[in-house]
């Protein structure tokens, strides 16, 4: 009696603490992800060695690395998705990374030496886990800026799915703006990738 | 730790918010849920509006940011940056005040005194960790439960709700500092006090602003929702709930991860060519 007692209470404090340890696990392990993308990131910002279209194949591969980026152009498009057909889905997304791939490259050539530092994380609803962190500027005590990231589990790692800055989520904003260019253009898909088209020949332009 | 303000502090609130209960039944619905939608019946004013601002930026306000960074030097321009900040003192203590959040008043009382000492010119409270943290009577009525109410684009000031301008002109009356000095000068106070807010807030952000102008399908509407979420996110004061940008963005990755199991099947099926005109 006595024994299957002490086998009871061993079983109990082996499998309370299980589930909590686990979620537990995954933030830390999410945390990493992040810091060791950050310092990545941080790398290929100061290597002043890399040709400009170098340094944008590499924050290319950096972004499929750690972003879901397709599952963020279809949050973008939302329920719009089912608007287009296979053709101009394919278009859509290939329009869109290329967008991203722009834009984040012109934020990495404007770096001016401020860090980013993980400051913990939450376990979400569903299978979403939040990172939380701050960006600092080591030489301006005024730079605090919060952003948190938000990631789907996937295989053994991450993907990124969002990242809101000061409250701001880049995934929604996106969505809105991209629902509201539809709803001016009668839901039509094909004037969406025109006007993708042409902001992506501007930020070509632009170099 | 402000939780627990807000609590010592709810009967303040709430017999704060009685006085607001009629209000709040005049605007139909008064609950504390984000709403992610656009709600904005007077769009094509707005866009018109906005065009109009967006005008002036480019023909004065740009050009004007661009020689204010480039020929006064930058000692100057963080003392304007931190007298505009100064003279906003005596409202966000007052909206700490009516928020509940005794603590955060007194930390910006202290801010206030102690950086009164050079006028506002040097910012020395904020190395004592007394930042600065903008408080208004937007936030102090969403705070409340109203809701912001539709969106409306002000001719030289940009981006507001029903809810925020009516608290701009409140926030007006309760600084001390736009009552001070004859009748005749309170006018060209303000006036040239927005002017240089204008200016400052332009050569602070200056990048961001250009590249949001220039990256953007539809710069309005994402302007729109920017401020909406930035509004949310300083009611909440930084506050990180867990859905992270409001309840209404956090239902929106939910949605998403039901739409894709969904889509799935979708995919399978040819793509239909009956329209869809299911709006978010």
């Amino acid at each position: 009696m006595q024994s299957r007692l002490k086998l009871l209470v061993f079983f109990a404090i082996l499998w309370l603490p299980l589930p909590a340890y686990s979620d537990n696990q995954s933030g830390v392990r999410a945390e990493r992800f992040i810091d060791i993308l950050s310092s990545e990131a941080l790398k290929l910002a100061t290597n002043t060695s890399l040709s400009s279209s170098d340094r944008r194949r590499e924050i290319a591969k950096l972004l499929n690395q750690g972003f879901d980026m397709p599952w963020i152009a279809r949050f973008v498009l939302g329920r719009n998705w089912r608007l287009a057909n296979p053709q101009q889905r394919k278009e859509y997304l290939s329009l869109f990374q290329a967008m991203v791939e722009h834009t984040y490259s012109r934020q990495f050539t404007d770096y001016s030496g401020q860090k980013i530092s993980v400051v913990g994380h939450k376990i979400g609803k569903r299978k979403y886990i939040f990172v939380l962190s701050r960006i600092y500027d080591p030489n301006q005590s005024n730079v605090n800026i919060s952003v948190n990231w938000r990631l789907v589990p996937d295989g053994n790692s991450f993907k990124i799915v969002d990242v809101v800055i000061e409250g701001v989520s880049m995934g929604v904003t996106q969505r809105n703006e991209y629902a509201s260019v539809l709803q001016r253009n009668g839901n039509s898909i094909s004037a969406l990738i025109k006007a993708m088209r042409q902001s992506l020949a501007k930020l070509e332009k632009r170099g | 730790m402000r939780n627990l303000c807000v609590s010592i502090n709810l009967g303040v609130v709430r017999r704060l918010s009685l006085l607001l209960i009629p209000i709040c039944l005049g605007l139909s619905s008064c609950n504390n849920a984000v709403n992610l939608s656009n709600n904005d019946p007077f769009e094509p004013l707005n866009r018109t509006i906005f065009k109009f601002n967006d005008a002036l930026d480019q023909g004065i306000l740009r050009p004007t940011a661009i020689t204010y960074k480039n020929s006064v030097p930058d000692p100057i321009r963080s003392g304007v940056s931190n007298v505009l900040k100064w003279l906003q003192g005596p409202t966000i203590i007052t909206n700490d005040i009516m928020q509940g959040d005794l603590k955060q008043a007194q930390s910006d009382s202290m801010r206030f005194f102690m950086n009164t000492t050079s006028f506002g010119l040097i910012d020395a409270a904020a190395d004592f960790d007394m930042k600065y943290r903008k408080e208004d009577f937007g936030q102090t009525l969403g705070l409340y439960g109203i809701p912001a109410g539709p969106y409306i684009v002000l001719p030289f000031l940009g981006p507001s709700s029903v809810r925020d301008a009516v608290g701009r002109i409140v926030d007006h009356f309760l600084n001390p500092f736009s009552h001070i000095g004859s009748l005749n000068a309170r006018f060209p106070y303000t006036a040239s006090k927005n002017i240089i807010s204008a200016v400052n807030f332009r050569s602070e952000n200056f990048d961001q602003i250009d590249d949001l102008r220039s990256s953007s399908l539809d710069a309005y509407a994402k302007v729109r929702t920017i401020y909406r979420q930035q509004r949310q996110a300083a009611i909440n004061n930084g506050r990180v709930p867990i859905n992270l940008s409001g309840k209404g963005s956090s239902e929106l990755f939910d949605d998403h991860l039901t739409f894709t199991q969904e889509k799935k099947l979708a995919d399978l099926a040819p793509p239909t060519s009956k329209k869809n005109n299911e709006s978010e």
